[in-house]
């Protein structure tokens, strides 16, 4: 948009203030892309084609119809693309090297927002099953990766889907681990026994992503105390690995929600299922650790599932207001719509800096990854719901393109504990440094 | 009834329809209810007088009551309606729209008894009266009517729309309002497609295809048409704005309700502050939006001025979108993961208040048009 003047007058500067001028005219998207590392810019591009090739076709449909969507045949591709194995580098999966270097979260967030920019139900729907894996990635247990995350990455690397699904939340309770405080009363009721070579395990879980199609679930049952009595979350809980087809264990119904409809949210069942002592993920009594890792894991590309959101509600809206048009010029060419739209844009680009910036954390941490979960999807709800409202009437209707991402974005504030919890979370994971223990100085 | 107006007698009755509609609607489990039961429901309201209609006998909603009663009643109907379904007093609201666009001094055979209206003002992209907007509306010329307007509401089926059109051009243009069978040749109505809420209620886009306009079609022209469209404008928002307080205190209510019935620590949800939280915000939102629609509610609308009342419908349309949407949503975040189920109801009530607050013009649309009114003199 640089004017002719602009760039008549810049041609004027001595060459080093014309080299320190960008005036190239080129899209937000490669300008942010041409900041990764060359590695990383390529696998982002390798996502929005995948995704615009694969997702695209199917959005209209997995969201008109959640019931009627096969997920599989996009399973199978995503496999094939080798996104579903990125959890183990080469020979076994497809994690991009220089991981340690860029953060091991980089390709996951880039991941989930050039997805579920296109579809976050379609997007949430592959993404889950890396959430499936975490514990097992996550434990350090090498028996355990070897015995279960290898051969899942290797199938997936060769193009056969195998899918993970990770299962805590129960029907009395959920967000309540979100938290140290909560984990101490928390009434989970699915529960594991030991027995001669094994567990037993019984119990149910809900809203379980991938739970429908799940060839393997990660689940957290309260380990019977060794001195009797309740167990407790933040002591006995502990992470099994149970395989769809074992005796007693069943899905029961996916529910009906608001959005993010391409992607299940089913009820499990474990009916006195029976595991292995190999299915034990790594040691009994760690689900804990496991699960507050997982979340500090989890909830950055859950930030970026808000900014594939967000902008996808900003690029259909831009669409529309380049399209339509009112007294004879298009809607973009009004001052009134232009500021909109910069609202939409900027905040856009304020979220992904925030998860850019989580990433490259080495390991990410409670704080930052709750803070990064929390503000995005606050965010991606308010420029969806500000994107219908430049629509005016046609963006409370499907054509508009945007509606959808509003409810889509909604689950941000939900999954991955409440927005509230979350808060708390943050305000935990400070106070012995910031906050309480701290000088109050450090910020 | 406008003679001998009972508003708690009238309350009762929409009380009595209410709780029979939701049974109906509300009997299966489905995202938006039994929509299949939505044209008996509205036989149902009209046979009881809910719906509204161009004859001073009807009290219905936006009948010709308003004009000594006020919008009051029509308002305390809508939000009680609003309470079971946003969409279902969007039907009814649809009905009273047409009712308003035509006035209560046309009788029939314009409007015969019983007789289903659409009422079509709104060009693309935005309000009627704005206009800079209205090039691309409804325009007579020659007795003949040419041009689209888009989102009429319709309560089912439609026998007659009601249209604001200009007519002429330049410093001669001035308002007309018609009234035509549904069925006139180059008139269409096109059904606006699948949206994210208030699906019990029809919404199709009006085109007109040269149509011929005969002059008894013609209700009327000039200031007394420019005074009817900002009444129906004025009152459409109202309206959006009081189904929409209902519709929220309903989630509110429910939220409350599941947040006294769920543990988590050794106490019920209910008292944990980050709920304690939500909820009181939603109840001030609740509070705020029920200040504005209570503003001039009592006044006979003969004797509010058109843009008071213009004035007025924004707030209170605003005020909907920003209040009601949030008590809404704050009450669905009550409810975790149960909030984003269909199954709970909080999700259909989003979806409706969100089509709400862009429903005959977005926010900006509306603070656009509020800022460009004439100033009134105090009175």
């Amino acid at each position: 948009m640089s004017s002719t003047e602009l760039r008549r007058s810049a041609e004027l500067l001595k060459p080093l203030g014309r080299a320190l001028f960008d005036l190239g005219e080129v899209s937000m998207w490669e300008r942010e892309t041409a900041t990764l590392p060359r590695r990383l810019a390529r696998r982002r591009r390798a996502y929005r084609d995948f995704a615009r090739r694969e997702l695209a076709p199917l959005v209209a449909g997995a969201d008109a119809d959640p019931a009627g969507y096969d997920p599989r045949p996009l399973l199978g591709a995503a496999a094939r693309a080798g996104l579903q194995s990125e959890q183990l580098p080469p020979p076994w999966g497809t994690m991009p090297v220089g991981v340690v270097r860029d953060g091991p979260l980089f390709h996951e967030v880039l991941k989930a927002e050039e997805l579920t920019a296109v579809c976050a139900g379609l997007g949430l729907g592959l993404l889950a099953h890396g959430l499936g894996l975490a514990p097992l990635q996550l434990c350090g247990d090498l028996s355990t990766i070897r015995r279960w995350l290898v051969p899942v990455c290797r199938e997936n690397r060769a193009g056969r889907p195998r899918l993970a699904a990770f299962a805590i939340t129960e029907p009395g309770a959920g967000s309540d681990v979100e938290d140290t405080d909560g984990a101490r009363t928390a009434r989970f009721s699915t529960t594991a026994r030991r027995v001669r070579g094994g567990y037993v395990l019984n119990g149910q879980k809900v809203f379980i992503t991938g739970g429908a199609y799940a060839d393997l679930v990660t689940v957290f049952a309260t380990l019977e105390p060794e001195e009797g009595g309740a167990g407790r979350v933040d002591r006995d809980w502990t992470c099994f690995v149970v395989e769809r087809g074992t005796p007693g264990f069943r899905t029961g119904r996916s529910e009906h929600k608001l959005g993010q409809r391409a992607a299940d949210a089913t009820e499990l069942f474990l009916d006195d299922v029976f595991v292995s002592s190999e299915n034990l993920v790594a040691a009994e009594r760690s689900g804990w650790a496991i699960n507050r890792n997982v979340l500090n894991y989890s909830r950055l590309p859950v930030g970026a599932i808000a900014v594939g959101i967000a902008r996808g509600a900003t690029e259909a809206a831009t669409v529309y207001c380049r399209r339509a048009r009112l007294g004879g010029k298009p809607l973009l060419a009004y001052q009134e719509v232009q500021l909109t739209l910069a609202d939409l844009w900027l905040e856009t680009m304020a979220m992904r800096a925030m998860v850019w910036q989580g990433a490259r954390h080495v390991r990410p941490t409670q704080g930052v990854s709750s803070a990064v979960k929390t503000f995005c999807g606050d965010r991606a709800v308010a420029v969806a719901a500000r994107a219908i409202e430049l629509l005016a009437d046609d963006g409370a209707h499907v054509c508009g393109g945007v509606e959808k991402r509003f409810r889509d974005g909604r689950l941000n504030q939900i999954y991955e504990g409440t927005n509230q919890l979350n808060r708390l979370a943050l305000v935990e994971a400070l106070w012995e440094t910031d906050l309480a223990g701290g000088n109050g100085t450090s910020i | 009834m406008t003679t001998n107006f009972d508003l708690d007698l009238l309350l009762e009755i929409v009380d009595q329809f209410a709780s029979k509609a939701e049974q109906r609607l509300f009997g299966v489990e489905m995202p938006d209810g039994d929509l299949g039961a939505v044209r008996g429901l509205l036989l149902d309201a009209s046979s009881v007088g809910l719906l509204a209609h161009p004859d001073t006998g009807r009290w219905g909603v936006w009948g010709a009551h308003v004009d000594s009663e006020g919008v009051g009643p029509s308002l305390a109907m809508l939000r009680r309606l609003g309470r079971v379904c946003a969409g279902l007093a969007t039907a009814v609201h649809a009905q009273g729209l047409g009712t308003l666009l035509i006035g209560s001094e046309c009788r029939s055979p314009a409007a015969p008894a019983g007789a289903r209206l659409v009422a079509a003002f709104s060009p693309p992209f935005g309000v009627a009266l704005d206009p800079r907007t209205f090039g691309d509306g409804l325009l007579l010329v020659d007795d003949r009517l040419q041009g689209m307007a888009r989102y009429a509401l319709v309560a089912d089926t439609a026998d007659l729309v009601v249209l604001a059109a200009r007519a002429g051009a330049g410093s001669d243009a001035c308002w007309v309002v018609l009234v035509l069978a549904a069925g006139t040749t180059g008139l269409r109505l096109e059904p606006t497609g699948a949206r994210i809420g208030l699906r019990a209620t029809g919404m199709v886009d009006v085109f007109a295809d040269h149509v011929a306009v005969p002059p008894e079609a013609e209700h009327h022209r000039g200031e007394p048409a420019e005074r009817r469209l900002s009444t129906t404008i004025g009152c459409d928002w109202l309206g959006q704005a009081a189904i929409a307080l209902g519709s929220a205190e309903r989630a509110v209510a429910d939220a409350t309700a599941y947040t006294c019935s769920r543990f988590q620590g050794g106490v019920t949800i209910a008292e944990h502050a980050s709920i304690r939280l939500l909820l009181g915000r939603a109840e001030h939102d609740l509070a705020v939006l029920a200040a504005v629609l209570d503003r001039h509610e009592g006044t006979a609308l003969s004797e509010l001025d058109p843009t008071t009342l213009l004035r007025w419908g924004a707030d209170a349309r605003l005020a909907a979108g920003e209040h009601g949407g949030r008590a809404v949503t704050d009450a669905l975040q009550a409810l975790g993961g149960y909030g984003y189920m269909d199954e709970y109801g909080l999700s259909k009530r989003l979806r409706d208040l969100a089509a709400l607050r862009v429903l005959h013009g977005g926010p900006d649309q509306l603070l656009l048009l509020r800022h460009g009114l004439p100033e009134t003199a105090t009175p």
